[in-house]
């Protein structure tokens, strides 16, 4: 759906400039798949995030979107802001509307729809991210840590993206939070079949939750493979600074002590089944 | 835009002029725009644009740094020396078509205004370049600690000023995170009448005014832990030294005005 | 000896016309030297708990003694904060100055401790947190990790007893983290300071000596990790969880295999997994 030609980004040495930078990446994006982006602080994730939201523009390299190129960067641009949607890190910093319903109102207002379309999307996207309609004339500055954010990615889901990118959504919430937010995320990719990327430091995260991992290192495009590839290459993540998921050093450790179990497992209730297997064996 | 301001942004080099007592970079900053707006002959300009560049030579900070701040205000450069260049009207007419016409006298001073500005723009840059924010407002504090006599409360003002130096940056990448957020929801700032373009801003300037009130009562439960009291007396990590450098500068300074004051008088 | 001793200490707000309850009587005493994490899920009260340890908040109810100091005794306010220091969760909006050794004098400027000491003090201070070669850089161009050892720092400088740190590794990235907990480990360790860090990452309270588990403002665990983690489902309906590593063990025994032992670590899980292979083989041969 959305792809790029040897993409580029470079800011001169600005003050205030939190994009590093890019050089050469060559990626496609299908759709309703779920791609996770890793990467150490300053590998670029978040420049190629905001490259695909159509935020900033790149300084070389082509786009396509749907097949067509655009020569002029403002169309692709146009285009690229109408299609994907993303969500910043502590999204609930943008919230500035007097109610809940106004906020989650002023993207679809944005886009130029009727009072009525508009009442449907922001109930739709309300829904999806599991708010109450009961909230939807209080101020966003009441609510909870949790309510808050979660208005925040409704108001990005009621622009109708096709794609959804999220950057670090997880940050700063409970462990009971982030279940939930990435129970939504899946209910909203198998309902809208929308297109998931997912940014995140916690390499948990991205195995429990990607089919496919990119990953970025100094600005390059290291590997682009299905997680348990990627997981399963130490040497590959040591080299990108990454952190090995905890249940993988356990299943290497345990290989170091002589059983054999595939290192793709990311669910602990499927390798206490491969455990069990593997010492049922021994006996 | 945004990124182009570089008041309070700090270069960090090893020169002399870094070195230097921040008092001394103060009072030559104000001698120099002084001077600036004093002297009228060609020759003084020469004079002190020569220093200007010696202060940028030697205070290695890449010329490319000074001249950024000045793009902000180039419209304002621009648009002074047209209106000098078509409204002045002295000394022998060097061009005319219709009602304009461009006058020698005019020329001049449209040269000298753009030139002005430039300068002062790039001296009051060379201070803030070469001098942290911390370091300049421990200076303007001793500069102004006599006013503490009279119940000035200088060292809250102050204290004041380095907290928003400090938070500059902070929250130019807070508003560039907005941006582009309001954006991605379809936000529209560059199209529509000035009315359109005001009402725009609503979604960039409450979240930023609201952040900043978290930062700001962030920062004071953080201060106050860390036993911040305004009333109390307080000390200075920072010693001010007043060296033979800033001695010599000083001396400098006086030989400068008397040079610029003696060309002013014989030309 | 306890450095922290609260009794039915009770906090609420009120707004308006209802009153939210957030500590409802906490009986909790910390010893001096020791590294206590306290785990709840959002809205239990945690940070609420760690603001009265420095008089941020006064108790409504009961009563907090800080390094012997009562909280609310106003005209030993500055001695109590320089006793137990507090490190918050968002970096930026700590940092005061705009130079690292600068911020990190902060404290003892307001002490007014005189230059020669200070200095002493700033530079101890930044080489107890590794951060002493970036003295001299701007802190918006540190790391976030970076950014919050200045800050732990800032508050060494002070010399406290007690250093109170509320989620300090929410912000950061995994690098950053680690090199926070390391810095918490040996202040605690080799500087003898007692450390109260408020978290909800599991893996970082396993590393303390004992956990504090708060619900709805009152204490619902309060044990070394060991003892803690093995109430997995109790925990799991506080809203929290258990590291990795404990709960493998913990479904391996649901399905029957016999591990005595609690494991909070992917090396004590695999050597615990392995022994048991070991034992099924040797009375196999037997």
């Amino acid at each position: 759906m959305i792809e790029f030609k040897n993409v580029s980004y470079s800011y001169n040495d600005s003050i205030g400039d939190n994009a590093a930078a890019v050089k050469d990446i060559n990626l496609k994006i299908n759709k309703g798949e779920f791609i996770g982006v890793a990467g150490h602080t300053g590998s670029g994730k978040t420049t190629v995030a905001q490259i695909l939201a159509g935020l900033i523009k790149p300084c070389g390299g082509t786009i396509l979107v749907d097949g067509i190129e655009y020569s002029d960067y403002k169309a692709a641009a146009r285009v690229l802001r109408s299609k994907v949607g993303i969500v910043f890190q502590y999204p609930e910093h943008q919230l500035f509307e007097e109610t809940v319903y106004r906020d989650i109102a002023f993207g679809p207002k944005n886009k130029g729809l009727s009072e009525e379309e508009t009442d449907k999307c922001v109930r739709r996207s309300a829904a999806l991210a599991h708010l109450k309609e009961e909230l939807f004339e209080k101020s966003p500055f009441e609510l909870s840590g949790g309510q808050k954010r979660r208005v925040a990615i409704a108001g990005v889901l009621a622009t109708e993206p096709e794609v959804l990118i999220l950057d670090e959504p997880a940050a700063g919430l409970d462990p009971s939070g982030r279940e939930r937010l990435w129970g939504e995320l899946h209910k909203i990719r198998k309902e809208q079949n929308t297109t998931i990327i997912l940014i995140s430091h916690s390499m948990e995260d991205l195995a429990q939750n990607a089919e496919r991992i990119i990953v970025l290192n100094n600005g390059e495009k290291y590997k682009d493979d299905t997680v348990s590839n990627i997981f399963s290459d130490a040497a590959l993540l040591k080299k990108c600074g990454l952190e090995i998921p905890e249940i993988t050093k356990v299943i290497k450790l345990l290989n170091d002590g002589g059983m054999n179990i595939p290192e793709n497992i990311f669910d602990i209730t499927k390798l206490s089944d491969v455990i069990c297997q593997r010492l049922g064996a021994t006996l | 835009m945004i990124r182009d301001i570089t008041i309070g942004q700090y270069y960090s080099t090893d020169s002399v002029v870094h070195k230097m007592d921040p008092r001394t970079k103060i009072l030559w900053t104000l001698l120099y725009m002084v001077m600036l707006f004093v002297v009228d002959s060609i020759y003084s300009y020469g004079v002190i644009i020569a220093f200007t560049a010696m202060v940028i030579k030697i205070s290695h900070i890449p010329l490319k740094y000074i001249l950024r701040g000045l793009k902000p205000i180039l419209f304002l450069v621009i648009f002074t020396a047209f209106l000098n260049l078509f409204l002045v009207d002295e000394g022998k007419v060097i061009f005319e078509k219709g009602i304009f016409s461009i006058t020698e006298g005019g020329l001049w001073l449209a040269i000298k205004m753009a030139v002005r500005i430039t300068l002062l723009i790039m001296g009051t840059s060379l201070l803030t370049l070469s001098t942290t924010p911390t370091v300049l407002t421990s200076g303007m504090e001793s500069l102004l600690s006599p006013l503490k006599k009279i119940g000035v409360p200088v060292s809250v003002f102050v204290m004041m000023i380095s907290i928003a130096l400090r938070f500059i940056p902070t929250l130019l990448d807070e508003t560039d995170k907005i941006i582009k957020a309001q954006t991605s929801r379809g936000a529209d700032f560059e199209n529509g009448n000035p009315i359109k373009r005001i009402k725009a801003m609503i979604p960039i300037l409450v979240p930023l005014f609201v952040s900043a009130f978290r930062r700001a009562d962030d920062l004071a439960v953080a201060m106050e832990c860390r036993c911040y009291n305004s009333d109390a007396p307080r000390t200075s990590y920072r010693k001010l030294e007043f060296g033979i450098n800033d001695l010599s500068a000083l001396c400098f300074g006086i030989i400068m005005v008397c040079t610029l004051v003696l060309i002013e008088v014989v030309s | 000896m306890n450095i922290i001793e609260t009794k039915e200490l009770s906090f609420s707000y009120k707004r308006e016309n209802d009153e939210k309850v957030v500590l409802d009587g906490l009986n909790i005493d910390i010893k001096e030297g020791s590294f206590t994490a306290i785990i709840g899920h959002n809205g239990s009260g945690k940070s609420t708990f760690a603001k009265h340890i420095n008089a941020i908040l006064l108790p409504c109810g009961g009563s907090i003694t800080v390094c012997g100091i009562d909280t609310s005794d106003e005209k030993k306010l500055y001695e109590l904060r320089k006793s137990a220091g507090m490190v918050f969760q968002n970096p930026d909006n700590q940092i005061v100055a705009t130079i690292v050794e600068e911020d990190v004098a902060f404290g003892l400027e307001n002490l007014a401790i005189d230059r020669e000491e200070m200095h002493r003090r700033v530079e101890a201070a930044l080489k107890a947190v590794n951060m002493y070669e970036h003295r001299k850089r701007a802190p918006h161009l540190l790391s976030g990790g970076q950014k919050q050892r200045v800050a732990i720092a800032g508050i060494l400088a002070m010399q406290p007893r007690c250093i109170v740190l509320d989620e300090p590794t929410a912000m950061l990235d995994p690098q950053g983290r680690r090199e926070v907990m390391d810095t918490i480990l040996s202040l605690n360790r080799e500087n003898n300071i007692t450390i109260v860090l408020i978290t909800h990452y599991m893996d970082e309270a396993a590393k303390a000596d004992r956990v504090i588990v708060l619900d709805k403002g009152k204490v619902r665990f309060d044990a070394p990790p060991r003892e803690v983690f093995r109430e997995e489902e109790k925990l799991r309906d506080l809203g929290l969880s258990v590291p990795d590593s404990t709960a493998l063990v913990h479904a391996l025994r649901k399905k029957g295999i016999n591990i005595e032992k609690e494991t909070l670590t992917p090396k004590e899980c695999a050597e615990e997994i392995l022994s048991v292979t070991v034992d099924i083989r040797t009375r196999l041969k037997r």
